[in-house]
C-alpha cells in the first residue's frame, strides 16, 4: 500500500476485515430479548365474568420467575402455576383457583431471556361492568 | 419519572433493576480497572519511570480484582432480587436459573479471571500473568448480553474484546498517570508521553469497536433515532464525548506543559486526571445501563 509502512499496512488490513465481515454480521431476531407478545385476557380487555385462566405468549423463551395477580388494592390472588417456573418457555400459563370478583386486575410478571436479561411487564384487565382496565 | 425508573435499563424494573445497573456498573469498575492497572504493568512497570509505584500498583490490582469479585457477586444477587420482583434474595430455584444462565457464565469466567488477577498481583507473579487474568476478565463479557446475537459470533465477541481491551487499559492506566504527574520532571513527562502514544492506537480502536456494536445491536439508524435504547445510547454518549474532550487537553496541553517542565504543570494534570477517572465512572454507569436495556 503506498504511503503505509508495514504497521500501518496491518492495522489497514484488520480494519478491512473487519469491515468486510462487519457487512455480512446480521443480528437475530429480537435478540434473544423475550418481549411479551400477546396475553390472556388481553392487555385492557373487559371481560364480562372472571376467566378461569391466565396466560402470557412471548416471542422468545423466556424463564418467568415472579408471576403475580393483583387486584385494584394491590392484594394478590392465588394463582396456580402451570409447568416449571424455572424453565424457559414461549408461554407462561397459570390457573386460577376461584372465579375473581368484579374489578380491575393487573399480572405482574419478572423473567430471564435466553441473552442473560432480566426483563418483566404488566398486563391489565377487568372483570365484569364499569369502564376499562386499570 | 422516579430516580429508580430512571436508573434501570428494562421497562418496569424499579429499585432491584436500578440497583442492579449500579453494581453492574461497580462490576466493570473493578474488573475492567484492576484488567487495566495489570496492562499498564505490563507494558509501563519495568520502565524506570515507574519503578518507584510497582509496590501501590500491585496494592491498587488486588483492591479492584476483589473490588470486582464483590460487585460481581452483588449484581448477581440484584439479578435474583429483580427476578423475583422484590421479595427476596433467599429462592435457592432462581439462583440456579442465575447462575446457570449466560450471565451466570460470564460472571463465573469473570471471577476466574479477576482471582488469577489478584493473586498473580499479591505473588508478585510476571506480569503477563495477571494480565492474562485482566484479558479472561474482558473476554468474559462476550459471553453474555446482546452482542452474542450478532451473527457471525466471533465478529460480536471480538469487537466487545476489543472495546473492552482498550476500555481497560484506559481507564487502569489513569491511576499511575496521575501518580507520574505528581512526580514531575523529565522521567514523568517520558511516560506520560509515551503512553499517549499507544493510546492513540486504543483510542481509535476502541470507539470504532463500540460504534459498530451500536450499530449492529440497535438496528441501524431508524432503530437508533426512536428507542428507549437509542435514548440510553445517546446517555453514554454525552459523558464519552466529555472524557474524549479531557483526553484530548491532556494530549495536546498538559503533557506538553510537563515536557516543558511548567510550573504546576504536573499537579494540574494529576487533578485533570482525576476529573477524567470521575467522568470515566459516569460512562461506565450509562453502559451498565445501556446493556440492560432491551435492543429495539
Amino acid at each position: 500500500m503506498i504511503g503505509l509502512d508495514s504497521c500501518g499496512r496491518r492495522r489497514a488490513t484488520a480494519a478491512a476485515a473487519i469491515a468486510l465481515a462487519a457487512c455480512g454480521a446480521t443480528v437475530r431476531s429480537a435478540l434473544a430479548h423475550a418481549d411479551l407478545r400477546a396475553s390472556e385476557p388481553a392487555e385492557g380487555a373487559a371481560l364480562p365474568a372472571s376467566p378461569d385462566r391466565i396466560a402470557l405468549l412471548f416471542t422468545e423463551p423466556m424463564r418467568v420467575t415472579s408471576l403475580r395477580l393483583l387486584d385494584e388494592a394491590g392484594q394478590e390472588r392465588p394463582l396456580r402455576r402451570e409447568g416449571p417456573r424455572t424453565g424457559a418457555a414461549a408461554e407462561t400459563r397459570a390457573s386460577l383457583p376461584g372465579p375473581l370478583p368484579p374489578g380491575a386486575y393487573r399480572i405482574e410478571y419478572r423473567g430471564l431471556s435466553a441473552d442473560g436479561h432480566v426483563g418483566g411487564g404488566a398486563v391489565r384487565f377487568r372483570v365484569g361492568n364499569g369502564g376499562g382496565a386499570r | 419519572m422516579t430516580p429508580a425508573a430512571l436508573l434501570a435499563g428494562d421497562p418496569g424494573g424499579g429499585a432491584a433493576s436500578a440497583i442492579a445497573v449500579l453494581l453492574r456498573a461497580a462490576h466493570y469498575a473493578g474488573s475492567l480497572g484492576g484488567a487495566g492497572l495489570a496492562f499498564f504493568a505490563l507494558l509501563f512497570g519495568a520502565r524506570p519511570e515507574a519503578a518507584g509505584d510497582s509496590a501501590r500498583l500491585r496494592r491498587w490490582t488486588v483492591g479492584a480484582a476483589l473490588f470486582g469479585l464483590l460487585a460481581g457477586a452483588g449484581h448477581l444477587a440484584a439479578q435474583v432480587w429483580a427476578l423475583t420482583a422484590g421479595e427476596t434474595l433467599a429462592d435457592a430455584e432462581v439462583w440456579g436459573v442465575v447462575l446457570l444462565s449466560r450471565a451466570g457464565a460470564s460472571h463465573a469466567v469473570c471471577a476466574a479471571g479477576l482471582l488469577l488477577l489478584a493473586l498473580a498481583a499479591a505473588a508478585r507473579a510476571h506480569p503477563a500473568v495477571a494480565a492474562a487474568g485482566g484479558v479472561l476478565a474482558c473476554a468474559s463479557y462476550a459471553l453474555a448480553g446482546h452482542a452474542t446475537e450478532v451473527e457471525p459470533w466471533p465478529l460480536g465477541a471480538g469487537l466487545v474484546l476489543l472495546h473492552l481491551l482498550a476500555v481497560a487499559f484506559w481507564i487502569g492506566s489513569l491511576p499511575p498517570l496521575a501518580w507520574a504527574a505528581l512526580r514531575e520532571g523529565a522521567a514523568a513527562a517520558r511516560l506520560v508521553r509515551d503512553w499517549a502514544r499507544s493510546a492513540a492506537f486504543a483510542v481509535p480502536a476502541l470507539i470504532a469497536a463500540g460504534l459498530l456494536l451500536a450499530a449492529l445491536v440497535g438496528g441501524g439508524p431508524e432503530g437508533l433515532l426512536c428507542s428507549r435504547y437509542g435514548a440510553a445510547l445517546a446517555a453514554k454518549l454525552a459523558p464519552v464525548s466529555a472524557l474524549l474532550g479531557l483526553a484530548a487537553w491532556h494530549r495536546f496541553r498538559s503533557t506538553p506543559a510537563l515536557a516543558a517542565g511548567a510550573p504546576g504543570a504536573g499537579r494540574r494534570l494529576s487533578r485533570s486526571i482525576a476529573a477524567e477517572a470521575a467522568v470515566a465512572v459516569l460512562v461506565l454507569c450509562a453502559t451498565a445501563r445501556l446493556v440492560s436495556t432491551p435492543p429495539p
